[in-house]
């Protein structure tokens, strides 16, 4: 019973904490705090990792040296993923608890996704060349990363075509949450299509050098800390536009009725 | 240091594109930010005056 408690109460306070956070304006002022560090850990990791890409790389005995374009390739593969999973838990969060910092959240990382998976495609396809003599096949696994970018495009599309903008963030999130699907399609279509000429996946299987994971988790660590600084300046920035909005509503608001209560006593 | 052999142009396009973007994502949002930021203090400070 006092254990049961206890993990109630331990569940609320959780529950408290993340409700201070998601307050708009205490994420405005604790990610002033953060958003510095992120950028000079981000910085750091980049220095680090295109130093050993360039220096302390050996060249591999199947690829040579385009191996290293793997340590662009596979982190915005992963971000991109994980991208697209921030905007389908703030989806989650939107249509469930209804808080507006998550379709703030939601909405900032639409344009990232879409980039990074952009990246993703055309650094996949500039490695597909030398490796494979084409930069284009229509299989599983670049079909589905083709789809998750236009996901991205159709989430940015969808919301923007909606004017009122509650309306556009359920009908946005109804959409992100229906595209999880493309998630687990994305990361065994490998598995499932052997006859895809994409690598299959194996850095967690060790079939990947330590000379090659040391820059590819380097790289991999900034490209994600990057994205997370790009993240929350862009919920910032979306919350200030916001404000904005609700600012000039309240005076238009409080004008209007100035305006009545003059002609009622004139 | 690495030599790039036969398909350099395939790794320096690799790099480039990757890096020049991410440098114009960290551009955009900044900019982004301090749009906003500047609009919303433009009004506030319009609303006090009035």
């Amino acid at each position: 019973m006092n254990t049961k408690t206890e993990n109630l109460s331990l569940w609320n306070r959780l529950g408290n904490l993340f409700n201070f956070l998601a307050n708009p304006s205490q994420f405005i002022k604790y990610s002033a705090y953060i958003l510095p560090w992120l950028a000079i850990i981000s910085l750091i990791g980049f220095a680090a990792g295109l130093y050993i890409t360039f220096f302390n790389t050996p060249l591999d005995e199947e690829m040579g040296s385009t191996v290293i374009i793997m340590f662009v390739h596979v982190p915005a593969a992963w971000v991109a993923m994980m991208s697209y999973a921030i905007v389908a838990t703030s989806s989650i969060g939107l249509l469930i608890w209804r808080h507006p910092l998550a379709d703030v959240s939601a909405k900032a990382a639409a344009p990232l996704g879409a980039t990074i998976t952009f990246l993703c495609l055309v650094t996949g396809s500039l490695w597909g060349r030398p490796d494979w003599g084409t930069y284009w096949q229509w299989d599983l696994r670049m079909t589905s990363v083709l789809i998750l970018f236009l996901l991205f495009i159709g989430l940015i599309t969808l919301r923007s075509s909606i004017e009122e903008e509650t309306q556009a963030g359920k009908i946005t999130a109804i959409l992100a949450i229906v595209g999880i699907v493309l998630l687990p399609i994305i990361k065994y279509s490998v598995e499932w299509q052997q006859s895809s000429l994409h690598q299959k996946a194996g850095i967690f299987e060790g079939q990947v050098a330590t000379d090659f994971l040391i820059p590819l988790f380097i790289m991999a660590f900034s490209y994600t800390v990057l994205f997370f600084y790009l993240h929350m300046k862009a919920m910032r920035a979306e919350i200030y536009r916001r404000r904005t909005i609700s600012q000039q509503r309240k005076h238009a608001f409080e004008a209007t009725r100035k305006e009545e209560e003059r002609l009622v006593k004139e | 240091m690495l030599e790039l052999g036969p398909y350099a142009n395939f790794i320096i396009a690799c790099y480039g594109i990757s890096f020049i973007t991410l440098i114009g994502l960290v551009i955009w949002v900044n900019r982004s930010e301090s749009h906003h930021k500047k609009m919303l203090d433009l009004f506030t400070i319009d609303r006090e005056k009035n």
